[in-house]
């Protein structure tokens, strides 16, 4: 299995930097642990499961299927459209930041313009009506102010 | 006999026609918030607190414990129908109460969840009014040793759910707890995987942690499957109602789920989420039906259902672990 291959090295490499980190921040003993501890023995735990399941995938090669599947590439872009969301919206403010994010979300599932920026601006007017105006939730302001 | 009057003053007081009337309102705007992805019980009263105000105290109080139940039932009712749970309890629903929507048996499920709901929340509280001065004292004796019991007992029913591989089990759980330690550590005040950004340095939540391995997962899953394959609920809600047979097998696993999150759900601090998890793994095994989706249903009849009850009345007595009652 290529998938659990690639995942399980991810995994090994989180572990190795969650124990190094831990080192730096002194462990501690186990009558009196220090803030690296945790992390430390956790990172150790995952690396061996890692292990584990690198052993497991490399003894069932034969089972291999496509690891990039053509309807990948749309999840990743909206991976990366759900971090650029995040990073914009304290700068952008919520409204247009929303708007956008929905409209690309409408676009790739291959609704018309029309359609999609109808459907965004409504949306995006009806979250921020609900939060900012009903529940008085502080929503991130854009350079528009709103 | 004292206890009895108290409980009788307190009838005369909350059967009020007006104080009914803002425990109505206050289910029914709590309902409506809760069914908003993300937003859980603490966040609905904190949001709805102002609404209060202008009520009396009694009046005011009564209204926030609908909010509360209105916003837990709430995150049920996304749990089941787009798998993205409201708050921590409910993640469980999602597990099957999603499984039975997607069979066509949404009504089912989210007529089983408020049922489940209501009668083990009614137990609780009767269970609370006589037990609460004794439970008071058992809930302070518990220390750092039971706690931690506690947590590893949470991380050994880890192996129950684990549905296809026991070591991405364990994986995800080492993954659960390395997150658990991003923040400041607790004891030498250090922080710890913060990477200098400030929303890390109070840790990560639990809420959007949750509604982002269900929500986000589901919308990503959605992408992945190609159009025609996709799935849509196009069945209407229907039969919210329980059957005859429904309650038939579901009374036991009702008792036993209440009798297990009112003594899980006590506890300050560690309440509702191991008490949900405890109860869901408890009767899994506990229950013996011949398919799969009768055992499923039989599971959810009670998930989640007792353990929210207990949390506000205990804590507040022994650990203010949820305060809003003192608020006020």
């Amino acid at each position: 299995m290529r998938r659990d291959l690639v995942s399980a090295l991810f995994w090994l490499a989180v572990a190795i930097f969650a124990a190094a980190q831990g080192l730096a921040l002194k462990l501690g003993s186990l009558k009196q642990p220090g803030s690296g501890f945790f992390p430390f023995w956790g990172g150790v735990v995952l690396g061996l499961l890692s292990l584990v399941l690198v052993a497991r995938s490399l003894g069932r090669q034969s089972a291999a299927g496509p690891l990039v599947r053509p309807e990948s590439s749309r999840l990743l872009v909206v991976a990366g459209a759900i971090l650029g969301y995040v990073l914009l919206l304290e700068r952008a403010g919520f409204v247009a930041v929303t708007f956008a994010f929905l409209l690309l979300l409408l676009r790739l599932e291959r609704r018309g313009w029309a359609f999609s920026a109808a459907t965004a601006g409504a949306g995006a007017a009806a979250s921020w009506a609900l939060f900012q105006l009903w529940l008085k939730t502080q929503l991130p302001l854009g350079p528009l102010g709103f | 006999m004292e206890i009895v009057q108290g409980v009788l003053y307190g009838f005369q007081v909350a059967l009020q026609p007006i104080n009914l009337l803002y425990c109505f309102v206050g289910v029914l705007i709590g309902t409506l918030v809760g069914v908003l992805p993300g937003l859980g019980p603490a966040a609905a009263i904190a949001l709805l607190l102002p609404s209060t105000f202008s009520a009396s105290p009694v009046s005011a109080v009564i209204m926030l414990a609908g909010i509360y139940y209105g916003a837990m039932y709430g995150g049920s009712t996304t749990s089941i129908l787009v798998n993205i749970p409201g708050e921590a309890a409910s993640v469980v629903t999602c597990l099957d109460g999603h499984a039975m929507a997607r069979q066509g048996r949404a009504g089912a499920a989210l007529g089983i969840a408020a049922f489940g709901s209501f009668i083990a929340g009614t137990l609780s509280v009767v269970l609370l009014t006589f037990l609460a001065p004794f439970l008071a004292r058992v809930t302070l004796s518990f220390g750092p040793p039971e706690y931690f019991a506690l947590m590893v007992l949470g991380l050994t029913l880890l192996t129950y759910f684990a549905r296809e591989s026991m070591v991405k089990a364990l994986m995800m759980a080492a993954v659960g707890l390395l997150c658990g330690v991003v923040g400041q550590d607790t004891i030498s005040g250090r922080l710890r995987f913060s990477f200098g950004i400030r929303t890390l340095e109070d840790g990560l939540g639990l809420v959007p942690v949750i509604m982002g391995l269900f929500g986000i997962s589901e919308v990503l899953l959605n992408l992945e499957t190609r159009d025609q394959d996709r799935d849509i609920f196009a069945a209407p809600t229907t039969g919210l109602l329980p059957t005859r047979e429904d309650w038939r097998r579901s009374a036991l696993p009702i008792l036993r789920g209440s009798a297990l999150g009112f003594g899980l759900g006590i506890l300050p601090g560690a309440g509702a989420i191991i008490a949900s998890f405890a109860s869901y793994a408890v009767v899994g095994m506990m229950t013996f039906s011949p398919g799969r989706w009768a055992k499923i249903d039989d599971r959810l009849f009670e998930c989640w259902k007792p353990c929210p009850q207990p949390r506000p009345t205990i804590a507040r007595m022994t650990s203010g672990t949820l305060i809003w009652p003192l608020d006020i």
